[in-house]
């Protein structure tokens, strides 16, 4: 890659922001850019990947399948504890799945305009992830058939779900912030659609034309558009903080040492942010090599997620070490030990797994040639997603294999099982977005061009077409 | 890994694959089907008696879930099969009771059998028979299952060959019965029963013995051996030596203020487990009122409930322990005890480490005398019981803490003189009644061998055992819970057992069995009716009457000693006895004890004792080497690493067996349970364990000179405490430490509550916060003051972890087991646990202590588990309940997780439906008022809430709100030998005596400081350890 | 794209209304299909009316009916256990072994008779077995057969009655007064509280106020 242009964005100038866009790029062209792997013929590489994924899908559906079969105790789960891989699993997904909301509400309402490139990318993770995310909570309990007892539905028992419970909360807590990203996703893709609506013929052009809704780009359309696009961006903002609040309170309300904190709420959402920009990072640095959108995706958007992801996950390891200081300074014995044995105990090897990916490693970006090196960046990011698992691990984990009675002291093994369902979430994961990329626009080309200097109406250079001087 | 399915068809699982299931086929195919439909196709069912179950609708409700796991399906037309005929004094659906009694652990008491429509589902404790008082051990309660034992013996054998092709033959079984008594007539008649020997256990049946007094009358040449593990032979020599001829002691613990235990386990498995539990309750439980407490001393080698539970616990080698109680002699004769010269000479002899300890509990004797005893375990030589009697006699005791009685049993000869007659070839006929002395007898009589020099043997056996197998002619016999018999207590109290179904299988009870040898072909109702109406005056039919419905014989059997012992005649006893030396020695020393789970063996085919876990060791499925940590550690063992045990005696014996390291055995000792390990191949016992009998040598059960050794290989042992904990030290240290800052158990001692009567002080120390402040709730709590409000109070002062609470639970809640796979993974499902912690220095046995608490659902008023539970599955009840409607749980296990005391069981297979598919018999023990739960759901301890249901019903019907105080018991209360359990209604002001307890300073609240407030409550622990000893207690 | 006003249209003008349609549609859609479960998927629709052919032709109509027998002739447990028993079948030829002696209708209860083979009646109600119903307690409560059986007097086959949902079994534990008739007028299937004006709280005869368990444990257990 030419780093000379890609660094070129990255020295703030006085008199003006530096491009988002970089090289000679015109609206044409980006189109251009962004449509070329939907038009190209299908590559050989794609079919390999998406492959793979599928296989991923397979041993997912199996594994769900004995599941279903034998019973929940196909998991290494016991009756000490009674969580592990699969919430371990779900809170890890829905963790991924927020950096993209995040990106295209938050940024949006914050006008960051470098976010446009990266969005739509990341929305559409977010929604797989989510997806994969929804799967553990509906696989996890004993009997699958009756879990429609957890929705308010009037039945002949005259019985109502418990609404004291954060198990209930979560359900309606992911299922909505599920639906309001999908809303969000589909309402940026419907000009690009148009735009290969337009582009493409046959079938292609039909199913296209369907979900354009008929789009042509009329000022008015234009119009609802933003409104529509505003107010999506205003209801899902608080979404990003309220899911993950709300999945961190099924521990927080509960009375388990090392559960039970107020602490759980922010350090949730901090990490959430801190694994899904570690995603989005891994995604985009493939899609832009892969797709040679190095003009569109540049080194200044990595830089910008690296520094997000070097501050939350500096808040993760506050929160650390906030939990140890919390546990010895409430003077709470149980406490305590949970914390002693979390560094020391059985499951040491996880928590400093954990402590070494999340709150080591990122610090490297604090230095600059780290944080604008692409392989730096990919693996760090790697490895930031892997502490994160672990991290849900050891709080749903250690928390509960030593509990308050001594007696009741165990020790979870996982079985090939809960190993194969894990790695089938991500083969699902991948499915989808193979196909995403396949068939959608990877960057949201609408709103690339309105951060490209010929998008300002009042730009008093034109790019290097039009003559200096004012009339 | 595989699958959990697979891995227990292929591997060892308590039961095996259908296949292999059972010998009938067609008795399979009949039971396989759910019921009720199934009592139509029982009927049929060779050998199943069809009244017994015409009326198993009733049991309808216990196969709950088993169809209504998938609940959305249309219900399939069920059929009701009324009875023909009713029979009288029936009520379908209610149970009924039977007073009968048994035999277990070597103690005879009587029961009070619960039966559904023909189907005996539980057995308890007769409350007006003197040696059960309302209680039984954890063996009583298992027999509900025994009866119903898959792989009990259903054919005559010959040669260890079924006689049936599968289908059980009624005629058979008498025909080759009379053909054996023809021909013992043939070889015996002529020569007066020349090399004619019967050989049974210690069964103080009149009716037997009286037959066999017959039978010797008929062949007056014929010999008669007992073979029994509780057989006291050293106790017996030691009182014959006395002139107490055939004669055995009974102690009096209610008496006793003073208890000193040398090797004796008498309120674990060792005797009159049941009643001492009970007495020595009694003198516990007066520290609340009186402020006195009775005071326990026990020398061990290795933890037993009685050590568990002892005031002060010397840790002390079997070998050792008759010089100890010599040197005490010393110290009792300095301190001016009347004893003969000789013996104190002797004991001058023997130095002693444990001066201190002995002083100390001589000066507590002498200050105690008519109100202490001094009991030696079974296992010690008769030199050991001589003294102690003398010691115990010098006291004052004897007739007042203990007492000489004769014994009903007939003069017998031991087994090992049996083997040389036969080896000698004096034996040609052996008849064996219920006695397996193939598996059972000593490794150098090499039984099995010398049984093939017999012509003719022929056995009777509950199962095809190894004997069974071995001998020419197997009978079947029938379960108690099948035949009427007579049993007489160690106290004198006779009882008739009466049966309680027909049996199964056609077959024989042992006195059929004896009479049938004498072409008597009476029954056993016949037989036990005629024995007793030599003895009765008067009307007979009325007092029959009367003796079933009491489950006793009023008047007792066989007389007390009165004279008292020649002690002089003691001075013989120790001549010759050179110092012993193993006091000094260092060599390792093998101690084989009789298994809490499984006793000699006979219980190795019963999955619920098979489960259960070890009081101290909390293993189970296993037995393993006992080995203390600081010995494993100089020897480089481990829990789990294979050690190889050889004893080199007259021959040499090898077993290579799993290691278990626990705190509590004396250092250079190996403990060996016995009773597993055993060839005999059933659906249970198969696989589990390692057959100590290989290294017994003779009688005694203590042996010197083993040689320890790791060899290569690691087993898994499943454990249901410190589940899958590498290094034990670490947790139980952790474990420790973390038990006492948490006051989870609270130790207290005798001097503390005189000191501090309301404990506020004593009790600052276990508190976090102040239970009365800190009170803070969340959520509204249900009105918990009005009706019926349930709780109860579990002393742990009288709680001796004998596991009775739960197998009783287990019985009478339909618990599954789930096979040592699944408890390696610790999903094993008992609602109520007996949670074991050591205390102490792990390095220095004597001064580990361990404590006994017994955990189940507390029914917290504000339950984290109902708060979290997204369905409302379970939620809180008006009387104060913790209520679970399995049918409406999900399975999230959320609650399981927020519970504090982690007594949520969740059924990760469907348990029930694998125990019964695997074997149809198990069914029928089912609770049909309790539903059997089903894959997928939560259960835990109810407080027996249907037993509630049931009270609750009564008294509206009688037109009461209020449920009177003990109309409600729940199974582990009515079992519990010691009454550690009380439960009752916490708004009855009048007469509640839970209430009562609750009010006592002794009661706390487990993890109080997180205003749980739960119903189940605990009464602290009380030690009463002598001042003069008080350092090397630990609290 | 600047001719984007020209571009051929893919969709016929029609559809432009499927929007508006389905607006309208899908919600009326939805709840149809709700409602459609919530009232077909119920025991009230499912399991009332369910009448099952039963082996021997017997008919309460006549016997309880017509010849005005009292239920606990036959149902004899019905004050004394959770299961109101059939009655065996000796109850029967109690009568008919003079009674329509050689009638052909009873030859089954004959042959039962005589080999000791029970006769197998087809369970009507069928309650779930994971709830505890206690016949006794609410015959002693007096909560009248035709509660829940409905007019068993007059049917010559009987059938289900009534829903025997949780949802039922609510309405009468939450309110049981309408339910209770005078403890002598139980088994009186005709009796109607409300047209004789009864008060349970009045009753004389009543020891206790009747309060029925409504916590799970009252019945699941």
């Amino acid at each position: 890659m030419d780093t000379s242009v890609t660094l070129a964005n990255l020295e703030e100038h006085v008199d003006k922001r530096s491009p988002l866009v970089l090289g000679s790029e015109t609206f044409s062209s980006v189109t251009n850019i962004v449509s070329r792997p939907m038009e190209m013929t299908t590559p050989k590489a794609w079919w390999i990947c998406f492959l793979i994924a599928l296989s991923g899908l397979g041993v997912l559906g199996a594994a769900i399948g004995y599941l279903f079969w034998e019973g929940v105790g196909v998991w290494g789960l016991n009756n000490r504890v009674g969580w592990a891989w699969d919430i371990t699993n779900f809170v890890f997904w829905v963790g991924i799945g927020h950096a993209g909301t995040l990106i295209s509400a938050i940024l949006f309402l914050f006008r960051q305009k470098w976010r446009t490139s990266i969005n739509r990318a990341a929305e559409a993770m977010t929604i797989f992830a989510v997806i994969c995310a929804l799967i553990f909570p509906g696989i996890h309990v004993g009997r699958v058939w009756v879990a429609y007892w957890l929705f308010p539905i009037p039945n002949q028992m005259a019985m109502w779900p418990n609404f004291r419970s954060p198990l209930l909360w979560d359900v309606f807590a992911v299922s909505t912030y599920f639906t309001v990203s999908t809303l969000f996703w589909f309402v940026g893709l419907i000009p690009d659609i148009a735009t290969f609506r337009d582009r493409s013929k046959g079938i292609r052009k039909f199913v296209y034309g369907l979900f354009a809704l008929g789009w042509r780009g009329s000022h008015r359309h234009w119009l609802n558009y933003e409104r529509a696009y505003l107010i999506l961006a205003a209801l899902s903002t608080p979404l990003v903080l309220s899911v993950h609040t709300i999945v961190s309170f099924d521990f927080a309300t509960s009375q388990l040492p090392g559960w039970h904190a107020t602490i759980f709420p922010p350090y949730f959402v901090a990490g959430a942010i801190f694994s899904g920009f570690a995603m989005v990072i891994n995604l985009m640095i493939i899609c832009r090599w892969v797709f040679k959108l190095e003009h569109l995706v540049t080194m200044r958007h990595f830089e910008n997620m690296a520094k997000i992801i070097l501050l939350t996950g500096s808040m993760v390891g506050y929160a650390y070490a906030m939990e140890f200081f919390i546990a010895w300074y409430s003077g709470n014995p149980y406490e305590r030990y949970i914390f002693i044995s979390r560094a020391t105990g059985p499951y040491a090897w996880a928590y400093w797994t954990m402590v070494t990916c999340n709150v080591i490693i990122p610090q490297l970006f604090w230095v600059r040639k780290i944080r604008t090196n692409l392989w730096a960046l990919f693996i760090i990011s790697v490895f930031v997603n892997i502490g994160m698992w672990f991290e849900r691990f050891v709080i749903i984990v250690t928390s509960l294999h030593r509990t308050f009675l001594p007696s009741s002291w165990a020790y979870f093994k996982p079985t090939y099982v809960d190993i194969a369902t894990f790695i089938g979430s991500f083969g699902l994961f991948f499915t989808l977005f193979l196909l995403f990329i396949r068939f959608l626009p990877i960057v949201a080309i609408a709103e690339v061009k309105t951060v490209m200097p010929e998008a300002d109406p009042h730009g008093h250079d034109h790019g290097h077409h039009a003559k200096g001087g004012a009339h | 890994m595989q699958s959990e399915n697979n891995q227990e068809k292929s591997g060892k699982k308590y039961w095996r694959s259908l296949e292999e299931m059972a010998e009938s086929p067609e008795l399979l195919a009949q039971m396989k089907n759910e019921f009720p439909s199934g009592a139509a196709e029982l009927e049929v069912t060779p050998g199943v008696d069809r009244r017994s179950f015409l009326g198993i609708i009733g049991a309808s409700a216990a196969f709950a879930g088993l169809t209504s796991a998938t609940g959305c399906i249309r219900k399939p037309a069920e059929k009701i099969l009324p009875y023909n005929k009713r029979p009288e004094d029936l009520v379908e659906g209610k149970p009924q009771y039977y007073a009968s009694a048994g035999r277990f652990g070597g103690s005879v008491f009587g029961l009070l059998v619960t039966s559904y429509e023909g189907r005996p589902t539980k057995v308890d404790g007769n409350p007006s028979h003197p040696m059960s008082l309302g209680a039984t051990n954890a063996f009583a309660q298992a027999s509900a299952l025994e009866v119903y034992d898959p792989d009990r013996s259903q054919s005559v054998l010959k040669k260890g060959v079924a006689q049936t092709s599968g289908r059980p033959d009624a005629k058979l079984l008498k025909t080759t019965l009379a053909a054996a008594a023809a021909e013992i007539k043939a070889t015996h008649g002529s020569t007066g029963g020349q090399g004619l020997a019967v050989l049974l256990e210690a069964v103080p049946s009149p009716t037997l013995l009286g037959l066999l007094r017959e039978f010797q009358t008929t062949y007056p040449k014929s010999t008669v051996t007992i073979h029994d593990a509780a057989m006291r032979w050293n106790e017996m020599t030691a009182l014959a030596s006395f002139g107490y001829a055939n004669a055995h002691l009974f102690h009096r613990l209610e008496e006793a203020d003073v208890v000193a235990c040398f090797d004796a386990d008498p309120l674990g498995i060792e005797g009159d487990v049941v009643r001492n539990s009970k007495m020595y309750a009694t003198k516990r439980k007066s520290v609340d009122e009186a402020k006195t407490m009775s005071r326990l001393y026990v020398a061990e080698p290795t933890f037993t409930n009685t050590g568990v539970v002892a005031d002060h616990r010397l840790s002390l080698r079997s070998s050792a322990m008759g010089e100890a109680l010599l040197a005490l002699a010393v110290q009792l004769a300095s301190k001016g005890l009347n004893l003969p010269a000789e013996v104190i000479a002797r004991g001058k002899q023997v130095s002693t480490a444990n001066e201190k300890w002995l002083k100390a509990l001589a000066a507590d004797l002498m200050a105690n005398q008519g109100k202490s005893v001094i009991m030696v375990g079974q296992d010690q030589r008769a030199w050991v019981h001589a003294l102690a009697l003398a010691i115990n006699s010098a006291l004052n005791n004897l007739g007042k803490t203990l007492v000489v009685r004769s014994s009903p049993l007939p003069a017998a000869s031991p087994l090992h003189e049996l083997t040389r007659e036969i080896n000698k070839g004096n034996v040609k006929t052996l008849v064996i009644i219920d006695s397996n002395p193939v598996y059972t007898a000593a490794a150098d009589l090499s039984f099995a061998d010398a049984l093939q020099k017999v012509q003719t043997s022929i056995h009777l056996g509950y199962h095809a055992d190894e004997t069974g197998v071995a001998c020419a002619l197997h009978f079947p016999r029938s379960h108690a819970l099948e035949s009427w018999g007579d049993l007489v207590s160690s106290d004198g109290t006779a009882a008739i057992v009466q049966p309680v179904i027909e049996p199964l299988y056609p077959s024989l009870s042992d006195v059929e069995f004896l009479a049938g040898l004498m072409g008597n072909t009476k029954n056993s109702y016949e037989l036990v009716q005629a024995q007793w109406k030599k003895s009765t005056t008067g009307d007979f039919d009325s007092s029959w009457r009367r003796w079933l419905h009491d489950g006793m014989v009023k008047g007792t059997v066989g007389e007390t000693f009165s004279a008292k012992p020649e002690l002089s005649k003691l001075a013989q006893q120790l001549e010759g006895l050179g110092t012993s030396p193993e006091s000094t020695s260092t060599q390792m020393e093998l101690r084989l004890v009789l298994d809490r789970s499984v006793y000699d063996g006979r219980y190795a085919n019963n999955a619920w004792m098979q489960e259960l876990p070890d009081s101290v060791t909390k293993l189970t499925w296993d037995n393993a080497a006992l080995i203390s940590p600081k010995t494993a550690k100089a020897k480089g063992i481990k829990t789990g690493d294979f050690v190889e045990i050889k004893l080199k005696q007259d021959k040499e014996a090898i077993l290579k067996i799993a290691a278990f390291v626990v705190p509590g055995v004396s250092e250079n000792t190996v403990v060996v349970p016995l009773g597993y390990g055993r060839s005999f191949n059933g659906r249970v016992s198969t696989g589990t364990g390692f057959n100590g009998y290989s290294l017994l040598f003779g009688e005694n059960r203590f042996a010197f000179g083993a040689d320890v050794q790791r060899v290569s290989g690691t087993y898994e042992l499943a454990t249901t405490q410190e589940h899958g904990v590498s290094d034990y030290s670490y947790d139980t240290t952790v474990g420790k430490e973390a038990v006492e800052s948490r006051g989870v158990t609270r130790e207290i001692t005798l001097a503390a509550i005189k000191a501090d009567p309301s404990l506020e002080e004593t009790f600052k120390k276990f508190n976090l916060l102040d239970p009365k402040k800190h009170k803070t709730l969340l959520w509204t709590k249900t009105n918990t003051t009005s009706g019926n409000q349930w709780g109860m109070t579990i002393d742990l002062n009288s709680c001796t972890g004998c596991n009775a609470c739960t197998v009783a639970c287990q019985a009478e809640n339909n618990i599954s087991v789930v096979g040592k796979k699944r408890v390696l993974k610790s999903r094993e499902m008992h609602w109520i646990r007996i949670d074991r912690y050591f205390t102490g220095n792990v390095d220095t046995p004597d001064s580990i202590q361990a404590v006994f608490q017994p955990m189940a659902c507390a029914h917290c008023e504000t339950a984290p588990c109902e708060q979290v539970c997204p369905v409302a599955a379970t939620v809180h009840g008006v009387e104060g309940t913790n209520d679970i409607a399995y049918n409406r749980c999900i399975g999230t296990r959320y609650c399981a997780n927020n519970c504090p005391y982690k007594v949520r069981r969740f059924n990760y297979f469907n348990f029930s439906k694998e125990n019964d598919a695997d074997n149809p018999l198990y069914a029928m023990q089912k609770n049909p008022r309790v539903t059997v739960r089903f894959r997928g759901v939560i259960e835990k301890c109810t407080y027996c809430v249907q037993r509630i249901n049931a009270a609750r019903v009564e008294s509206k019907i009688r037109g009461e709100d209020i449920i009177r105080e003990g109309a409600v018991v729940t199974a582990c209360q009515q079992v519990c030998p010691t009454d550690a359990i009380t439960f009752g209604n916490l708004a009855d002001e009048v007469d509640s005596r839970v209430k009562m307890l609750k009010a006592l300073p002794r009661n706390y609240a487990v993890l109080s400081e997180l205003a749980l407030e739960p119903r189940t409550t605990f009464l602290a622990k009380v030690r009463n350890p002598n001042p003069e000893l008080e350092s090397s207690t630990q609290l | 794209m600047n001719e984007g006003d020209r571009v051929t249209p893919i969709f016929p003008k029609w559809t432009n209304h499927i929007p508006t349609a389905v607006a309208i549609g899908a919600p009326l859609v939805l709840v149809s299909v709700v409602l459609a479960v919530w009232y077909f998927f119920s025991p009230k629709w499912t399991d009332v009316g369910y009448t099952p052919k039963q082996p021997v032709a017997f008919s309460h109509q006549l016997h309880a009916g017509q010849m005005g027998m009292d239920c606990r002739y036959c149902h004899s447990t019905v004050e004394r256990a959770a299961f109101a028993a059939i009655p065996p079948t000796e109850t029967c030829m109690g009568c008919h072994s003079m009674v329509q002696a050689k009638s052909p209708r009873l030859q089954l209860v004959r042959e039962s008779y005589q080999s000791g083979k029970p006769i197998e009646w087809v369970k009507v109600h069928m309650l779930p077995e994971h709830a505890n119903f206690n016949h006794s307690i609410h015959v002693n409560s007096g909560v009248n057969c035709a509660s829940c059986h409905g007019r068993i007097d007059q049917m010559k086959v009987v059938g289900q009655a009534q829903p025997l949902s949780m949802g039922w079994c609510l309405e009468c534990h939450r309110n049981p007064s309408p339910n209770l008739v005078p403890k002598n007028q139980v088994t009186n299937l005709s009796y109607d509280p409300a047209k004789e004006g009864y008060v349970p709280e009045k009753d004389p005869h009543r020891l206790r106020g009747v309060n029925p368990p409504q916590h799970c444990s009252g019945c699941h257990y």
